[in-house]
């Protein structure tokens, strides 16, 4: 991979890059803050069992500190989402999905068979939720894998580059995930282009 | 390995007394998942099918590749990051056009998405998980047989 020469020169732009081994990466995500407030972050993942620490101990941190999380899954189905979860010992699953403060979505219904943005209208809605119930935040992971298998590259691209690199709400956070195999897939101008334009990158080596 | 003709129609491969040595059929598995491809290996392995079983869709690929006549059929996940089951199947069917491809999947199957964007991509059969090998078998069996037929009203 030409990571080296990406992260050379996105460093160069002051961009902000994390590189974390796929050992500490949830706890660093958790304990440092890595997601800021109102930030659109990108985040590389390794393998499934990385994202699924990633998004379980974030999950586990934040929903017990009135956050809503919104996840948004590609490889593994919705049940499975919430069965990790559970392993991680997220307090009452249920609980948070009937009271609509955890939201487990089937990632290629919400970006691919909904439109490019249905994923992005449903964290909006939940937003005006967040605002109105006084809630601390809305946390949203959404792997955007479903672009790679039905080859919509240059969707994906659009939908990335027309999403704020900081929201005008410092309460909106999200963190778009790819599996490291999907982003290779890109060629190097649209990797460059999705490093400069998130806010933050996250590397899982 | 069994050419096409010596294929059993039967869909119960453990009841054909006369050719217990031999392989019913070669078969490419492909999952992300490596507790799945395991135990679908042993599964369909016991039951008398030669299997190669992969995790990574790109490496089946590039086995099959190397050596495409000898398959009878490829079962895959639908879900894989780099290469997702109709991209793959799509690759083996421009490969060698006489393959059976069956997906496999943990989601709900919307068949009809596929065809909208890969018309040209011909899926013989899909499978809901999770699946018993024996469902599995009556499955490959069948499809195994419909193209035993198919070639034999040809002839």
């Amino acid at each position: 991979m030409e990571r080296n020469h990406f992260m050379r020169s996105i460093e160069q732009k002051g961009k902000k890059v994390v590189k974390e081994s796929s050992q500490k990466i949830a706890n660093t995500v958790v304990k440092k803050k890595l997601i800021e407030p109102g930030s659109h972050n990108l985040l590389i993942y390794d393998d499934l069992r990385t994202f699924r620490e990633i998004y379980s101990e974030y999950s586990r941190a934040l929903l017990p500190q009135n956050e809503i999380i919104i996840i948004g899954t590609q490889y593994d189905t919705v049940e499975n989402v919430k069965n990790t979860l559970r392993l991680v010992g997220v307090d009452d699953v249920e609980r948070h999905l009937n009271q609509g403060t955890l939201f487990i979505v089937d990632a290629q219904k919400g970006y691919y068979d909904a439109g490019s943005r249905g994923m992005w209208k449903l964290a909006m809605s939940i937003l005006s939720r967040v605002k109105k119930e006084g809630r601390q935040g809305v946390s949203w992971f959404g792997d955007l894998g479903s672009f790679f298998s039905f080859e919509k590259i240059e969707e994906l691209m659009q939908y990335e580059l027309w999403c704020p690199q900081k929201y005008e709400e410092d309460i909106m956070k999200s963190i778009c995930s790819y599996h490291s195999k999907d982003f290779e897939k890109l060629t190097e101008a649209q990797k460059q282009a999705l490093f400069d334009h998130h806010f933050k990158s996250i590397l899982v080596e | 390995m069994a050419s096409e003709e010596d294929l059993p129609l039967s869909t119960n491969p453990a009841d054909d007394k006369n050719n217990n040595d031999k392989p019913l059929a070669k078969l490419l598995i492909v999952d992300d998942d490596a507790d799945i491809v395991q135990v679908l290996k042993m599964g369909l392995v016991k039951n008398r099918f030669l299997v190669e079983a992969f995790t990574n869709p790109e490496e089946a690929l590039q086995s099959f590749k190397s050596n495409a006549e000898s398959y009878c059929l490829l079962l895959s996940d639908m879900r894989m990051p780099s290469l997702s089951g109709i991209q793959l199947a799509r690759k083996v069917k421009e490969i060698n056009p006489n393959v059976r491809v069956v997906l496999m999947t943990a989601f709900e199957i919307r068949d009809e998405e596929f065809a909208k964007v890969f018309p040209s991509s011909r899926v013989d059969g899909f499978l809901q998980k999770p699946i018993t090998i024996r469902d599995l078998i009556i499955k490959i069996m069948s499809l195994i047989g419909q193209s035993k037929r198919r070639r034999t009203d040809e002839d």
